[in-house]
């Protein structure tokens, strides 16, 4: 076993730091405040290689592995994770769902723009009743003269306002269920494809989240990717990929809130000393150090696991679970820490201890979670 | 060509803007020039340092270890920097505005003695030459902007820039932890420089693959299979 990340991942990671700590800091409550997205940020971060970190050359991508890319969106996460989630629905779970399943031609087509940066991707499963059963879903593709129509609504999709390019699961055998999903590739603009109600939020505010509506939409049939049916199979398998992304990300929400803790810590001084020389707080920074590394440990495992080939699914869900949970609370504690100060927006934490609240919800609840680990438990 | 001093105990964020002025210089339109990093410190960190400009965009460098030599100062630094460039072709050398020559900003000057070319200090910008070999450069001093031209091959001392930092890229990372970076043993006694090649800083990337040879196509098969079962990929 080596804990240890190689001199070259330990670059990649300083370098996301650098540009994080400058370009993305400064602006980053402005853009909570009016629900504002970076995309030149984002894109600037494509230009530089960052965005399609996982994915090979010809795809546009950079030909690193998913530790990788774990660590730039941790890294991004501990400023901005509002941009750590944008970036991880388009590479994981839009990302995942094309990459893994579409052919050859579908790859050279959809993925290039994506996983440059030049463009978004998003991802379009959840609905309005189906949300952890995605077997709910009733958005239909009906086969008309050779092409598929889609109609009906998804909702909650991060990018949704600004991506090009949608991997979306719909209906094509509604009598059997989930059974009858399939995976479509949809473009913005596509006649028939509007953007619906935008998302007013309680955290990841800069990130742009929506309504898809579907009314009579027309694709090809060459927009479907892999075999009609097996979309069930690819959300979820797609999912798995994305709780990495989103491990990852409550892990630089925690580590972000932790460091400002600490140095808000030693420096505040009440009666004529840093507070962190009140024991109290001192052993809950030592507790919540720990819970950090902890998590830390998970998603990198996870993350090596899905990168080298081994069985992924729980490792994924462990590490989203824990993650998640840390990120909630390191940052509630990092707000009671700093007190009053800890309560008002210019000291970051409570934006963070709003971000962290959706991790814990978004691509699979931590209830979904502890059903997957159980499960795989009890067989 | 650039040259940076390094301390084991730290950086200077100064000699950054060398590094960041010559690919800036490089990345402007009709410039076809290459960006070699010279790196004068202790060896890890020179290695390090070296990798770090490659990450930046630099096509290559060498460390310069300095780790046995007695508390140099900007006289040596200068004799040995001038030692490793005099036998190289190059246009421009750059250096940050205070290197680790406890601040007396002289080592560049005197580099620039001892090679026998011009010198300009606190530069702004450079602007590639498109016609000729003179550079044009913008000087900022003493609350005053000039405007020089040049004649190469010249040295410039930059002054930085921290609001247009350049970035780290992908690809300039993994190609400057696939490589072996030349690490050179100096030592300055008078007037005379010491080098000796101490090795070649091992590549940090992936693993490289191999080529099997002389193996049957049976005996291929197998050790392919038995490799990527030890990967896990079956």
């Amino acid at each position: 076993m080596d804990f240890q990340l190689s001199e070259r991942r330990q670059a990649l990671q300083q370098a996301v730091r650098e540009f994080a700590e400058k370009e993305l800091l400064p602006g980053v409550i402005e853009r909570d405040e009016k629900s504002e997205y970076p995309l030149e940020l984002y894109k600037k971060l494509g230009s530089m290689g960052y965005v399609g970190l996982p994915y090979e050359e010809k795809y546009g991508g950079s030909g690193g592995d998913y530790l990788d890319y774990a660590l730039c969106v941790e890294e991004i996460s501990k400023v901005d994770a509002s941009l750590g989630i944008s970036y991880s629905v388009a590479m994981s779970l839009y990302g995942g769902s094309i990459y893994n399943g579409a052919t050859e031609e579908q790859k050279m087509e959809f993925l290039p723009d994506v996983f440059s940066g030049k463009a978004l991707g998003g991802f379009g499963l959840t609905e309005p009743n189906a949300g952890s059963d995605a077997g709910g879903c009733v958005t239909t593709a009906t086969k008309k003269d050779g092409r598929y129509v889609l109609n009906g609504l998804k909702c909650f999709n991060t990018n949704g306002p600004l991506a090009e390019h949608f991997a979306v699961y719909a209906l094509t055998h509604p009598e059997l269920g989930q059974k009858g999903l399939s995976l479509f590739h949809v473009k913005k603009g596509t006649p028939g494809f509007t953007i619906g109600k935008i998302e007013n939020k309680m955290g990841i505010r800069a990130a742009q989240v929506s309504e898809l509506v579907f009314e009579n939409c027309e694709i090809p049939q060459s927009a479907l990717i892999g075999e009609e049916c097996t979309g069930f199979k690819q959300a979820m398998k797609a999912l798995d990929g994305g709780r990495i992304g989103v491990a990852a990300q409550g892990l630089g929400i925690a580590e972000g809130a932790f460091e400002i803790a600490r140095k808000y810590l030693m420096t505040r001084e009440q009666f004529g000393k840093p507070i962190y020389r009140n024991q109290h707080l001192a052993f809950k920074m030592a507790e919540l150090e720990c819970e950090i590394e902890q998590a830390k440990y998970m998603v990198y495992k996870a993350a090596l696991d899905k990168s080298e080939g081994r069985p992924y699914t729980i490792p994924a869900a462990k590490a989203k679970l824990v993650c998640t949970n840390a990120a909630m609370h390191v940052t509630t504690e990092a707000v009671q820490m700093l007190g009053g100060n800890g309560y008002m927006r210019e000291y970051h934490v409570e934006r963070m201890m709003r971000d962290a609240k959706i991790t814990q919800i978004y691509e699979g609840t931590n209830e979904i979670q502890k059903l997957v680990i159980s499960g795989a438990l009890f067989r | 060509m650039l040259a940076r001093q390094v301390k084991a105990d730290g950086e200077t964020r100064y000699d950054y803007s060398g590094v960041e002025a010559a690919l800036r210089l490089k990345a402007q339109p009709g410039c076809e020039a290459s960006v070699f990093v010279l790196v004068l410190g202790c060896a890890k960190e020179a290695v390090q340092q070296v990798r770090e400009a490659i990450a930046m965009g630099a096509d290559d460098g060498r460390a310069l270890d300095l780790s046995d030599q007695a508390e140099p100062d900007a006289a040596a630094f200068a004799r040995i920097f001038a030692e490793h460039v005099q036998e190289e072709d190059f246009t421009l050398l750059l250096s940050g505005s205070f290197p680790l020559d406890a601040d007396t900003a002289a080592t560049g000057l005197l580099t620039a003695v001892k090679l026998g070319i011009p010198f300009v200090s606190h530069v702004d910008s450079i602007q590639h030459a498109q016609e000729g070999t003179a550079l044009t450069v913008v000087r900022k001093a003493d609350g005053r902007v000039q405007t020089l031209s040049v004649s190469t091959p010249c040295l410039a001392s930059v002054l930085p820039h921290p609001e247009a930092p350049v970035y780290k890229t992908v690809a300039g990372i993994n190609r400057a932890y696939a490589r072996e970076i030349e690490l050179i043993s100096v030592q300055c006694e008078g007037s005379s420089v010491r080098a000796e090649v101490r090795g070649r800083e091992k590549a940090q990337g992936r693993k490289r693959g191999r080529l099997l040879t002389a193996v049957s196509t049976d005996e291929a098969v197998r050790q392919l299979i038995a490799e990527i079962t030890e990967q896990h990929m079956l």
